[in-house]
């Protein structure tokens, strides 16, 4: 079985760790707390590093596709398990695996005095091995399947504290919604398979390029559905509803899943299925009145239309967890106009900037709650600079790039997208612009009114620096 | 080695006839060894299917003797890729059911015993290839049902229950009687038999006359599909499940219902492709009733065991739209949701038998946080009910997945929009009133009232454990039952959408 | 590090000076602000971006119109019409059923049971004749 292994199966070793940690809290270790945590933390550093070492053995590779399993097959349905490595997968890899380890240790600190501490670290491993399964994927049904996983990862991790109703309440709207997307999103799959005989990214693409004309239309209808999925772990509008209640789970849960990497699975997603957009658009009869739209446009429009509104609802929240995620939300949206603006690049740039300072950002915001007792009004903060600088640094750091100030990360790939905006529509261009100041405005109220100023309740008053596994010190 | 596996709880039954009525223990152990034995010899054949060497009709492990010569009646048994594991999850089940009849308290020695005749009563249906003995195991079955929900049956609508499921049953096991003895007479005396192989290989050379299957098949469809709660003759099932006694519902929800779908499967397809060809378009548009309606219905339920068997009619529907598609994926999807959901809806039962034995009640609005004080039955609830709607890494989404493929591509009129309404019912109806259940049973502030309720205990877990891990261990790979399911479900519908070019060459002669 | 402004001056240049507008604005309503003074200016629009242009009201009640309505009617028509009037109106009058109810309540399920097994029995020999 194992006389033919190649150095690109190690890959697989990136998705198994998390399955095995997970499997191991989730029957042997849950009630140790401590165990629970290291197995986590270790099995996340290790695929980590082993990404790493992909990406170094790889990186100048075009496509790498590690032995496959051959896990379904009944006739015309051909589903293998198989992995992908390429310039996308591998960045994707080191944006997950790289803010994955980063959340983990610091939630070892966040999470310490909670009584289900195993149950959280088994939740956050099968998340990690659901996010890395749809990164490495090498078709659709693969896709998902680990889409499905997590769905329910998520829903697991957002209703952590279930005895509050609100989480209760959260968890299952935050599923229900990604279900709606998932429900367009098989049907894209099946068209798919129905027209190419296969579900396999490669042979798909293949046999668009070779019949261009005739299926354009069908790819296009495919691609909208595929984007339902997306627009559900994506939060676009109409689907954007679940995210900002999201909210009720674990801040570090916020950070990872809600921030960096389940949210732009949506957007890697579509990245990976661009070439069903690539053939130009023949609407059938009965979309007729969508002549003179391509399937990208309508894309566009969704993601800037999410950015626009979800950046006019952060300017009015004071709960200092919810800015920020109606701030994910317009990101996102951007990210979606991007991908429509047939920038794909651009928006993969800006999802991997944007993972790490809004994963940052969040970070920052949970050390704030646990400094203030959870406390998360913005209004029932103030002059927290001084209680706790470390913090205000770094929050400031990531409100910065945030708001695209050079020389930090988010100034380039928030221009990325303007100058593909630029070159595509002059609304979208207006409409981006007006969101970029939108953002600038709603993050510096928050550091504004949250750190600077008086202090405006007792917590906030006696806040003091969080433990060092937080901050780093 | 069939026979074993049927015989075993048959033997059990005579041993509890003959003891005492106060050795309760005797009861439960012999109930318990019986099913351990039936299903390790279960899991033997299950596991040594593809080495073991095939006989008459592709079948293996066939086990024949005469009974009644004159008739022609044999006893007969043997298994293809559908029956095997089908056989291999009635034994799990029956196992299970057994482990959670320790809720039964009174009258345990005629408890027991039925629940022997009906376990082997299913497990002999399942494995027989003889028509008279397919039957009549499943009347074996059948019957005991009737008996434990009527004495053992719960709450105020137990009476009503009872009636309406055995009204329900026995006329849909008559209808499809009578189909059956149609079929039979078809043949000419001479030949007559209830060899299922044999009348396959007859009805192969020569062909049913168009007109007399369109009459038999429907008798057929709707008996069958009766005792499947097929739409819109489905109102038995949740109501009895609702009463009946945990392991009653775990067996026959789980196994014994079943055998609608694998009579369709086994002898109406095959035998009848022209009855087939005219009568599918109606058993889709049905299969609409059990996924969308019957998934509405269930939303409104606020009983957890009314949800439950709501949800299990409404499961059954991807089975009807599996086999309505005809073609290879969709019948061999049909398989997988059958044994899936059999699994499923055996520990969906065990689950709410085990709370309503914490709480005395089923009614959800009065639960509320019971994770809590059970994390590991509320775990496994949740579990069940994302494998409920169809979440992958349990063997239910495979079959799902494959019959949504398989029905595309089928040849009945409209069938990608009745992809469209499946995927709707499974991905977005079932997340709906699965995770409404788990918010109100599960999540939310714990009651003062349910601080005496109390977690499973080590052994009172192995149902559990045990019907989990097969659904989970198919979910992974599904390829264990899919490749046993593949050649035979192809060699059934290969002969039933042979059914155009059969007909034109009995014209010709 | 300033390559973006080589490239696509424009695009650079916009999205700096929203950057610079968006915080001079923000620097002007909320220095040492001890409350938020937009809902007074904006009135109702702030009042419909707090509250999220109230989407998820209004799913709410598209959900209640629409499948809770559909739900709430299947149910109704199993109970009273499938249930209802397909299995006692079959069977005639409540009158047959409660002594079927009966026959159940006395323990003679049994009987029954016979008896279906008997009458499968003649039916068969029926047709085998």
């Amino acid at each position: 079985m194992f006389e033919n292994l190649q150095p690109e199966d190690l890959a697989w070793l990136i998705l198994l760790l998390p399955l095995l940690s997970a499997a191991a809290i989730g029957l042997f270790t849950h009630r140790s707390h401590r165990l629970s945590a290291q197995i986590s933390i270790t099995a996340v550093v290790l695929s980590f590093v082993v990404s790493c070492g992909m990406f170094v053995m790889f990186k100048g590779a075009k496509l790498v596709l590690p032995t496959p399993l051959n896990w379904l097959n009944i006739g015309d349905l051909k589903v293998e398990i198989g992995l992908r490595l390429d310039p996308l997968s591998l960045l994707m890899l080191l944006v997950v695996t790289g803010v994955g380890t980063m959340i983990h240790i610091y939630s070892y600190g966040y999470m310490k005095e909670d009584r289900c501490m195993g149950r959280y670290f088994g939740s956050l491993s099968l998340f990690m091995f659901s996010m890395l399964g749809i990164v490495l994927s090498n078709n659709l049904v693969m896709t998902f399947i680990f889409w499905e996983l997590v769905g329910v990862s998520s829903y697991l991790l957002i209703g952590f504290w279930y005895e509050k109703p609100s989480a209760a309440d959260a968890c299952k709207k935050a599923f229900i919604t990604n279900r709606l997307g998932d429900f367009g999103f098989i049907l894209g799959i099946i068209l798919v398979w129905s027209m190419a005989k296969s579900v396999n990214f490669e042979v798909v693409q293949a046999w668009i390029n070779s019949h261009p004309t005739e299926w354009g239309g069908v790819a296009a209808i495919a691609g909208l559905l595929i984007f339902c999925g997306a627009m559900g772990k994506s939060a676009q509008f109409p689907l954007h509803v679940w995210l900002p209640d999201a909210m009720e789970g674990p801040t570090p849960v916020s950070a990872l899943i809600h921030a960096a990497t389940m949210v732009a699975a949506g957007v890697y997603m579509l990245c990976r299925v661009f070439f069903l957009f690539g053939a130009h658009t023949v609407w059938p009869d009965f979309l007729g009145f969508l002549n003179g739209w391509s399937a990208l446009d309508i894309i566009a429009w969704i993601g800037g239309f999410t950015a626009l509104i979800a950046a006019l609802m952060a300017v009015q929240q004071n709960d200092i967890k919810r800015i920020l995620a109606y701030s994910t939300l317009s990101q996102l949206g951007y990210m979606v106009m991007a991908v429509g603006l047939t920038g794909p690049v651009a928006s993969m740039y800006h999802l991997t900037t944007h993972a790490f300072f809004k994963a940052l950002l969040f970070l920052g915001a949970g050390s704030v709650i646990y400094a203030c007792h959870h406390e998360q009004d913005i209004w029932h903060m103030g002059g927290l600079k001084k209680k706790m600088p470390v913090t205000f640094w770094t929050f400031l750091l990531g409100t910065l790039a945030l708001c695209g100030v050079p020389p930090l990360s988010g100034f380039y790939s928030k221009d990325e997208i303007l100058a593909t905006a630029s070159h595509h529509s002059v609304f979208l261009f207006i409409l981006a612009s007006l969101v970029a100041l939108l953002t600038t405005f709603y993050m510096s109220r928050l550091v504004l009114v949250a750190f600077f100023g008086s202090t405006r309740s007792e917590h906030a008053d006696h806040a003091h620096e969080s433990p060092k596994v937080m901050t780093g010190r | 080695m069939l026979t074993s596996i049927i015989l075993l709880p048959f033997l059990a039954a005579l041993v509890i006839l003959f003891t005492p009525r106060n050795y309760r223990v005797v009861f439960r152990g012999v109930a318990l060894l019986a099913t351990l034995g039936s299903l390790l010899v279960a899991t033997k054949m299950f596991l040594g299917y593809e080495a073991a060497e095939a006989g008459v009709g592709g079948y293996k492990f066939i086990e024949k003797a005469a009974w009644v010569p004159s008739l022609g009646i044999n006893y007969f048994v043997g298994v293809d890729g559908i029956n095997v594991g089908l056989i291999f999850m009635g034994a799990i089940v029956a196992f299970a059911a057994a482990c959670v009849s320790w809720e039964i308290k009174t009258n345990e020695k005629l408890y027991y015993l039925l629940l022997m005749v009906m376990t082997g009563g299913i497990l002999g249906a399942f494995a027989s290839l003889d028509l008279f003995f397919f039957y009549a195991f499943h009347e074996f079955a059948l019957i005991p049902t009737f008996i434990m929900i009527g004495l053992w049956g719960r709450g105020e609508n137990k009476n009503y229950a009872t009636f309406n499921i055995t009204l329900y049953l026995s006329a849909g096991a008559l209808i499809a009687l009578v189909g059956l003895i149609g079929l039979y007479l078809q043949v000419p005396a001479a030949q007559r038999t209830f060899d299922i192989v044999a009348l396959t290989d007859y009805f192969r050379a020569n062909p049913m006359a168009a007109n007399v299957q369109h009459f038999i098949f429907p008798l057929l469809m709707f008996g069958f599909g009766i005792l499947v709660s097929l739409w819109p003759f489905h109102t038995w099932a949740p109501l009895g499940y609702g009463a009946a006694p945990t392991a009653t519902a775990m067996l026959h929800a789980g196994v014994l219902k079943k055998f609608g779908l694998y009579g369709l499967i086994r002898i109406a397809l095959p035998l009848m492709p022209e009855g087939a060809k005219d009568w599918l378009n109606v058993l889709a548009l049905l299969c609409l009733g059990n996924i969308l309606y019957c998934g509405w219905v269930a939303m409104r339920q606020r009983d957890l065991n009314q949800l439950i068997g709501n949800s299990s009619v409404a499961h059954m529907g991807f089975v009807f739209l599996g086999i309505a598609s005809l073609n290879l994926i969709g019948v061999t999807g049909a398989v997988v949701v059958m044994i899936a959901h059999g699994l499923l809806a055996a520990l969906t039962f065990a689950l709410s038998g085990y709370i309503r034995t914490q709480t005395n009640t089923l009614n959800m609005d009065e639960m509320g946080g019971l994770l809590r004080k059970l994390p590991f039955i509320g775990a496994a609830l949740v579990m069940a009910m994302m494998a409920g709607c169809g979440l992958p890494g349990f063997a239910n989404f495979v079959g799902e997945l494959s019959v949504m493929f398989g029905a595309w591509k089928a040849s009945f009129g409209h069938a990608k929009w009745f992809v469209v309404a499946a995927a709707w019912g499974g991905l977005v109806i079932g997340a709906i009133y699965m995770l409404r259940a788990v918010r109100s049973v599960l999540h939310g502030e714990l009651s003062d009232k349910w601080n005496s309720v109390e977690d499973a205990v080590l052994w009172r877990k192995t149902p559990f454990v045990l019907l989990l891990a097969a659904l989970l261990a198919f979910g992974f790979w599904p390829r264990l039952l899919t490749d046993k399911i593949k050649p035979s479900a192809e060699a059934i519908v290969k002969m039933a959408t042979s059914g155009k070019a059969v007909a034109l060459e009995s014209v010709k002669r | 590090m300033f390559a973006p402004f080589g490239h696509a001056p424009l695009a650079a240049l916009v999205g700096l000076g929203a950057t610079v507008f968006g915080f001079s604005f923000a620097y002007s309503l909320y220095a040492n602000a001890e409350k938020d003074p937009l809902p007074e200016k904006l009135g109702l629009l702030s009042r419909a971006m707090r509250d999220r242009f109230y989407f998820d009201e209004i799913y709410s009640g598209l959900i209640t119109i629409t499948h809770e309505a559909v739900s709430r009617l299947a149910d109704w028509f199993d109970r009273w019409i499938i249930a209802g009037l397909g299995v006692r109106g079959l069977h005639g009058s409540t009158e047959i059923v409660g002594r079927a109810l009966r026959l159940v309540q006395t323990g003679n399920l049994q009987t029954y049971a016979f008896l279906f097994v008997a009458g499968v029995v003649l039916v068969l020999l029926f047709a085998l004749k």
